[in-house]
């Protein structure tokens, strides 16, 4: 009896849950698939909220949220799909309350968040670029072409940079990410110019 | 590098990895590299960084999300099985006491007409057998079918009891003629659903007249009574009420009044309560007079209570596996190669499998070298996730000792 529940329960996939929640409407499973998650869903939701019961009571609305969404929504991937429902419900949150995080420049960069948006489409393309990258790299600033140097042709990590560099821990990573955005925005350049 | 390029986002183990600091520069890149491409990935990372800054313990606030779950979900299981019991019980109960009714009213009745059913049948039979026969004679006009018409008479007779299968024989050894024969042979066939009918009535008028003897007896009528406790006169509810060998029973009420039914005159009735000396009286009328019960000395001190405790599933986890124990051997074979000098000897590390199946308070349970306690707790974080206990249904958190060799 036992070992039938446990083999069920790590012989499911999320779209085996997220079918059976559809065909039956049982929360029950919904439950589990969600519970499987949960952690994800509450660091993004601290991530954003920065405080222990908002992120709580966050985790509880985004499971509200599913119950409603899953049963319209035909989901592929379900992980990413809740990182998004997260992620909105977290922004949403805030802004309803007009608070402003901390994390430097988050809310203030239109086109950070386009950005972002858009990243996991143009990882690969991205990489493939970062070979001919040539004179854009020098358009850097000093700090951002160093660590994007370091980070993607060396591949060393940020502690190893921050050791070499003398550069913060914390500004390494925003580093290369304004550095990214910066070549890709000299790149489109070069492609429409 | 193909890790990466297969895009396998990197679990929130190996995040938390990170965030502890226990992944080798390759794999902080790796990390990061997933991080910067991944917004998932980077907010789960940076939601946890923030969590280690802010001093939140996560595997505390997950339980609390945890339990906050189960109690969104359960309360439509907890009104649901109720509900359906409770109506299940209720339609039993509803048809079984209408059974009941109709079969307490239809008792003299419904036992006459069975038997008048039981009898009508076995009527007919003879009498339509002939017409059969007749039937046939005018469709057919031969008297050979005549004689086979007849059969089913003859068979009817010697289905009858084993005298009449005498004289139906007697009557066959005789050479008379066979049309006599066959007319005698009818005769005795007339005559055996006659005495059929007359014997069946007969049977079914007892029946009727035993049936209601049984279900009323005459001579019984209802007990009634107030129990109080002798010093205080107060009302003694709970007590119980039997009639001394027969299977009858009553508790007393709040207001320790009592009703029993079906007693009959001189019945010795019984009276008793936790903690009083049982009383015994002969009854003679329908009405006791108060029943004062004398408390007993030390009788509640002699109360034993035994609880018995259902042991809770023992989880068929990973961690009973082979595979576990060859990755506890695995580990420990490399600790052993990369420490050649370390000492040697049995670690029992005893620690706690949380709700999350998360482990804590690890303890080392023989005073083991402290090098050695550091590389089991070490190999138990890094393994594979536990399974928490299930009891009812619900994850518990419990301790375990795992042993290793060194």
């Amino acid at each position: 009896m036992f070992l039938k529940l446990f083999r069920r329960k790590t012989a499911l996939t999320d779209a085996d849950y997220l079918s059976e929640y559809r065909r039956t409407g049982n929360l029950t499973d919904l439950g589990e698939l969600y519970e499987r998650h949960m952690d994800m869903v509450f660091a993004i939701c601290f991530r954003y909220l920065r405080d222990e019961d908002d992120a709580k009571d966050a985790v509880m609305q985004v499971f509200e949220q599913l119950i409603t969404d899953l049963r319209t929504n035909d989901v592929r991937n379900f992980k990413s799909w809740l990182h998004s429902l997260t992620r909105n419900y977290c922004l949403m949150q805030l802004r309803s309350k007009r608070i402003m995080v901390s994390d430097e420049g988050l809310f203030d960069d239109e086109a950070y968040e386009a950005q972002v948006a858009h990243t996991p489409e143009n990882n690969d393309e991205l990489d493939v670029q970062l070979a001919d990258l040539g004179d854009c790299l020098q358009t850097l600033v000093v700090e951002q072409r160093k660590s994007v140097e370091l980070f993607y042709f060396q591949q060393l990590c940020y502690q190893q940079i921050s050791d070499q560099t003398g550069f913060a821990l914390t500004k390494v990573k925003s580093y290369l990410q304004n550095g990214k955005r910066n070549l890709k925005l000299c790149m489109e350049g070069k492609q429409h110019g | 590098m193909a890790k990466s390029k297969q895009h396998t986002p990197p679990s929130t183990h190996q995040l938390r990895q990170y965030v502890a600091g226990t992944l080798t520069p390759q794999d902080q890149y790796k990390v990061e590299k997933e991080a910067l491409q991944n917004q998932q990935v980077d907010d789960t990372l940076e939601g946890l960084q923030a969590m280690k800054k802010a001093g939140v313990d996560e595997s505390e606030a997950l339980l609390d999300v945890r339990r906050r779950l189960q109690q969104r979900i359960s309360p439509q299981k907890r009104r649901l099985v109720p509900y359906y019991y409770a109506s299940a019980a209720a339609v039993v109960m509803a048809v079984g006491l209408g059974w009941w009714l109709v079969q307490r009213q239809d008792l003299p009745e419904s036992t006459a007409k069975a038997a008048a059913e039981t009898v009508l049948p076995s009527a007919p039979v003879p009498e339509s057998a002939p017409i059969l026969a007749e039937k046939q004679t005018t469709l057919s006009a031969k008297p050979k079918t005549q004689r086979l018409a007849r059969k089913p008479i003859q068979e009817q007779v010697a289905a009858a009891p084993p005298t009449q299968d005498a004289l139906e024989t007697e009557l066959a050894e005789g050479s008379a003629a066979s049309i006599v024969e066959e007319k005698k042979a009818e005769e005795v066939a007339a005559v055996v659903p006659a005495q059929e009918l007359a014997a069946k009535p007969a049977q079914a008028k007892s029946r009727v007249a035993s049936a209601p003897a049984a279900a009323l007896p005459l001579d019984t009528f209802t007990l009634r009574g107030k129990i109080l406790e002798e010093e205080t006169r107060e009302a003694l509810a709970g007590s119980i009420i039997t009639v001394k060998g027969r299977n009858r029973g009553a508790y007393s009420a709040t207001d320790g009044t009592f009703f029993l039914r079906g007693v009959r005159p001189n019945d010795n009735v019984s009276i008793g309560a936790v903690g009083f000396t049982p009383v015994q009286i002969t009854v003679k009328d329908s009405v006791l007079a108060p029943v004062l019960l004398k408390a007993e000395q030390n009788a509640l001190s002699e109360v034993v209570v035994t609880g018995y405790n259902k042991r809770a599933q023992k989880p068929k986890t990973a961690q009973t596996s082979k595979a576990y124990s060859d990755y506890i051997q695995g580990e420990i074979d490399a600790f052993l190669k990369q420490n050649p000098q370390s000492p040697r000897g049995r670690v029992v590390v005893a620690f706690t499998v949380n709700e999350l199946g998360e482990l804590r308070d690890f303890e080392n349970k023989n005073g083991a070298n402290g090098q050695l306690f550091e590389e089991a707790v070490r190999i138990l974080k890094q393994g594979e996730k536990w399974t928490p206990t299930y009891k009812k249904g619900k994850p518990q958190s419990e301790r375990k000792t795992q042993a290793f060799r060194f």
